[in-house]
C-alpha cells in the first residue's frame, strides 16, 4: 500500500520534473536563438563591410607598389564589394537550408536533400 | 600570439585618471608589467599577456581539477555541458570526418568563451578586445584550414576558387572574386569578435558614465539599462565565442569536404 503510493508519488515527480525541465529549455532554445538571430546579422554586415574594405585594402596597395594610382583602387574596390555580398549570399543560403531541414523534421516530414552549396 | 602591441594611442587614457572625467576607451589600455626585450623585440609581460594566462589556467581549472564522478558535481558538469555542446556542434556541421579536429575547436571556444566572460568582471581586462589577438587566432584557423584542404585534395584543393557551370568568358572574374572572398575570411571572422567586444565594452563604459553624471535623481535610469546591457553582453560573449568555433568548423568544413 505504501509501497503505491510512493511509486505514485515518484511518477508525478518525474512528470513534474520533465515538464518543468522541457519549459526552461525551451525558454533557453528561444533565447538562444534570437540572441544567434542577432548575431548573424552581425556576421552578414561584417562580411559585407569586410568585402568592401578588403577590396580597397588591396587596390591601395598595388596602387602603392606598383605606382598605378588609382586603376586597381577602382578596379578592386567593386570587385571586393562583389565577394562581399557573395559572402552574404552564400551565409544566408546555408542558414536558410538549416531552417528549411529543421522545418521539414519538426512536422515529421522527411527531410528533402537539398545541395549544401556553402 | 602577438599581445605586445602598442595601443596606448588608441586608448588615449592619459586624462582618463583621476577627476569626473569619463574616458570608454581606458579599460583598452595596454600597460607593461614586466620590461622585456629581446634584441630589438618587445617582448614586455603586458597585462593582456597576464589575462591571457589567467583565461588558460581558469580553463584548465573548469577542466580538469573537476573530479570524473559517475554523479557529476558543479565544477565537473560545467565542463561535461562544454563537451557535449561543443560536440554536438562539430557533428552537425563537419560530421564524422571532423572528429580529430575536436581539441583544436574545443581550445579555440574556450579560449575565446573565458575571455569573453572574464572581460565581464569589473576592473578586468577583455583580450578579445584587441584585435591583434583576435586576429591572431583566426590568422591560426585560415592558415590551419587551408594547409589541412591542400593537405587532404593536394593542387585539387585550388578547385575551391573556381566554381562549375559558368561561361568561361566570366571565369577570370569569377575566380578573382573567389579568392577574394577567400582572404576576407581571417579578416570578417577577427574583425566581429573584435568589434562585439568593443562596442560592448565601450557601450556599458558609456552607460555608466551617464550613471554617474546624472547624479542620484536621474542616474537610475541608466542604471536600469546598465542592468539590462549587462544581461545583453553576457550572451553576446557568449554568442560569439559560439559564433568563432561555428565559423572555425564551417572553413574546417570547406577544406575537408570540398563542396
Amino acid at each position: 500500500m505504501g509501497d503505491k503510493q510512493s511509486s505514485d508519488e515518484l511518477n508525478d515527480f518525474e512528470k513534474r520534473l520533465s515538464n518543468t525541465k522541457k519549459s526552461i529549455e525551451d525558454r533557453d532554445k528561444q533565447t538562444f536563438r534570437k540572441g544567434s538571430a542577432y548575431s548573424f546579422g552581425f556576421r552578414l554586415v561584417t562580411d559585407l563591410v569586410v568585402g568592401v574594405l578588403s577590396g580597397v585594402g588591396i587596390g591601395w596597395l598595388l596602387d602603392y607598389w606598383l605606382g598605378t594610382k588609382p586603376w586597381f583602387l577602382l578596379i578592386f574596390m567593386p570587385l571586393g564589394m562583389i565577394a562581399g555580398i557573395v559572402n552574404v549570399i552564400r551565409a544566408a543560403k546555408s542558414v536558410e537550408a538549416q531552417r528549411h531541414l529543421e522545418k521539414t523534421d519538426a512536422t515529421g516530414i522527411p527531410s528533402v536533400p537539398f545541395d549544401d552549396d556553402e | 600570439m602577438a599581445s605586445t602591441d602598442h595601443n596606448t594611442a588608441a586608448a588615449g587614457g592619459a586624462h582618463g585618471e583621476g577627476g569626473m572625467a569619463i574616458d570608454p576607451m581606458h579599460q583598452f589600455e595596454i600597460k607593461r608589467l614586466m620590461d622585456w626585450k629581446i634584441g630589438g623585440l618587445d617582448i614586455s609581460f603586458t597585462n593582456a599577456s597576464l589575462w591571457m594566462v589567467i583565461i588558460v589556467c581558469v580553463v584548465s581549472l573548469v577542466l580538469l581539477a573537476g573530479s570524473t564522478k559517475m554523479v557529476p558535481g558543479r565544477l565537473q558538469s560545467l565542463g561535461e555541458l562544454a563537451y557535449e555542446f561543443v560536440s554536438n556542434m562539430m557533428r552537425d556541421i563537419l560530421g564524422d570526418s571532423g572528429r580529430a579536429f575536436f581539441p583544436l575547436v574545443f581550445t579555440l571556444f574556450m579560449f575565446v568563451l573565458a575571455a569573453n566572460m572574464l572581460g565581464m568582471l569589473p576592473y578586468s581586462f577583455t583580450v578579445t578586445s584587441h584585435i591583434i589577438v583576435t586576429f591572431g587566432l583566426a590568422a591560426f584557423v585560415f592558415v590551419g584550414a587551408t594547409v589541412v584542404g591542400f593537405a587532404k585534395h593536394g593542387t585539387h584543393y585550388l578547385k575551391l576558387f573556381v566554381p562549375s557551370g559558368v561561361p568561361s568568358i566570366l571565369l577570370p572574374l569569377l575566380v578573382v572574386i573567389e579568392v577574394i572572398s577567400y582572404f576576407t575570411r581571417p579578416i570578417s571572422l577577427s574583425v566581429r569578435l573584435f568589434a562585439n567586444m568593443m562596442a560592448g565594452h565601450t557601450m556599458l563604459k558609456v552607460f555608466a558614465g551617464f550613471v554617474v553624471g546624472m547624479g542620484f535623481l536621474g542616474g537610475w535610469l541608466p542604471l536600469a539599462m546598465m542592468v539590462a546591457l549587462t544581461g545583453l553582453e553576457i550572451l553576446v560573449a557568449f554568442l560569439q565565442a559560439y559564433v568563432f568555433a561555428v565559423l572555425t568548423c564551417i572553413y574546417l568544413n570547406d577544406a575537408i569536404n570540398m563542396h
